[in-house]
């Protein structure tokens, strides 16, 4: 089991080398890249599996120690998961579209019927609100404005966007 | 052993602490008409904190004072060999993956903080709701999103009409499950 840990942890931080990646090149399908060093991990993940020998790893971390640590890790992964999902299903747009989709007597809708189903308008409305709730804008006389808050929130996002050259959705 | 015996106690504590949970949720009025989405969302994300913060004083209990079923478990599955530990790896390294993924897909389709660069960007850095509209494109975002559903195989488009794949129709029914429990109303 101990193997098992340390190994797939280092191919963790292996899949992450996928940033250096997308920050040195320009991939335009940064998700299947994303999926194809996923897939990678794996495969490297089962070679060293198969090599390293089982005692070879033994003795960095107290078993009892790291037992515990790993089950605390899965214990709030499954609450960060669940959480997730919660977040996921009642703020994405494309899992509300899907919904709508799904609700329609006829299982599919035109472009049209979409728009009619779930107007984006009022969601974009909506984030805005949410935003003045939380801090990150203040509203005067329907005019928004960027709070201190707001500032920092935006600084982080644009750093990590510009250095993974991610889009602005 | 140890570690096996972690994995189970942790599975245990979660799923107690889901059940609760959704068994608390049947009594909460949930998301009131009129009021702002964020809020229902954030007392859900607290509730939900507190309960898995309890379930964790249960996990420190049962990790060092375990109950004999879960250790009479823990010594069958490490009879099996190297392959829980093979399946283990390939699991935590999936749930890093993911915790990553989450992250990533937060940056890259953040609407809020799209809006906040719009604001960011404009010449005296206030706009009104109707200029922020304007230059974020409600009408382009349909399609990007629409495009992003045909990317991940959720949808499919047949002569102008679009239709849930097999894996975008259960993921529909289980969001869609999750609003009606969680009583979220129609969300988006």
């Amino acid at each position: 089991m101990i193997k098992g840990l340390y190994l797939g942890l280092s191919c963790f931080l292996l899949f992450l080398s996928h940033i250096l990646i997308f920050r040195r090149f320009n991939i335009r399908r940064k998700f299947f890249a994303i999926t194809v060093s996923f897939f990678c991990g794996i495969l490297i993940y089962t070679i060293f599996f198969l090599v390293v020998p089982e005692d070879s790893l033994h003795g960095f971390i107290p078993v009892l120690i790291l037992a515990f640590l790993n089950g605390t890790f899965l214990h709030f992964f499954f609450y960060y998961f669940y959480i997730h999902f919660i977040q996921l299903s009642d703020r994405s747009l494309a899992t509300r579209i899907m919904v709508e989709i799904e609700k329609s007597s006829s299982g599919r809708l035109s472009l049209g019927q979409i728009k009619q189903a779930y107007n984006i308008d009022k969601k974009i409305s909506d984030e805005l609100e949410d935003m003045v709730i939380l801090g990150r804008l203040v509203k005067e006389s329907d005019v928004y404005k960027l709070t201190p808050k707001g500032k920092v929130h935006l600084a982080i996002f644009k750093a990590i966007r510009t250095y993974a050259k991610l889009r602005r959705s | 052993m140890e570690i096996i015996k972690g994995i189970f106690v942790a599975i245990f504590c979660s799923c107690l602490a889901l059940a609760l949970h959704l068994a608390i949720n049947l009594f909460r009025k949930g998301r009131q008409v009129g009021e702002p989405a964020i809020i229902e969302l954030m007392r859900q994300t607290k509730l939900a904190l507190a309960i898995w913060v309890g379930a964790f004083v249960l996990f420190i209990y049962l990790f060092f004072i375990p109950p004999v079923s879960i250790v009479v478990l823990t010594q069958k599955i490490s009879r099996w060999g190297q392959l829980p530990g093979y399946a283990y790896g390939i699991i935590l390294y999936a749930a890093l993956c993911f915790i990553y993924l989450t992250i990533y897909y937060v940056l890259d389709r953040s609407v809020s903080a799209t809006l906040l660069e719009i604001i960011e960007n404009s010449p005296e850095g206030k706009l009104s709701g109707k200029q922020i509209k304007e230059i974020y494109g409600v009408e382009k975002k349909y399609q990007s999103e629409l495009n992003g559903m045909l990317e991940g195989s959720f949808t499919v488009e047949e002569a102008g009409f679009y239709s849930n794949s097999l894996k975008g129709r259960l993921y529909a029914r289980i969001a869609w499950m999750i609003k009606i429990i969680l009583k979220l109303g129609p969300g988006g």
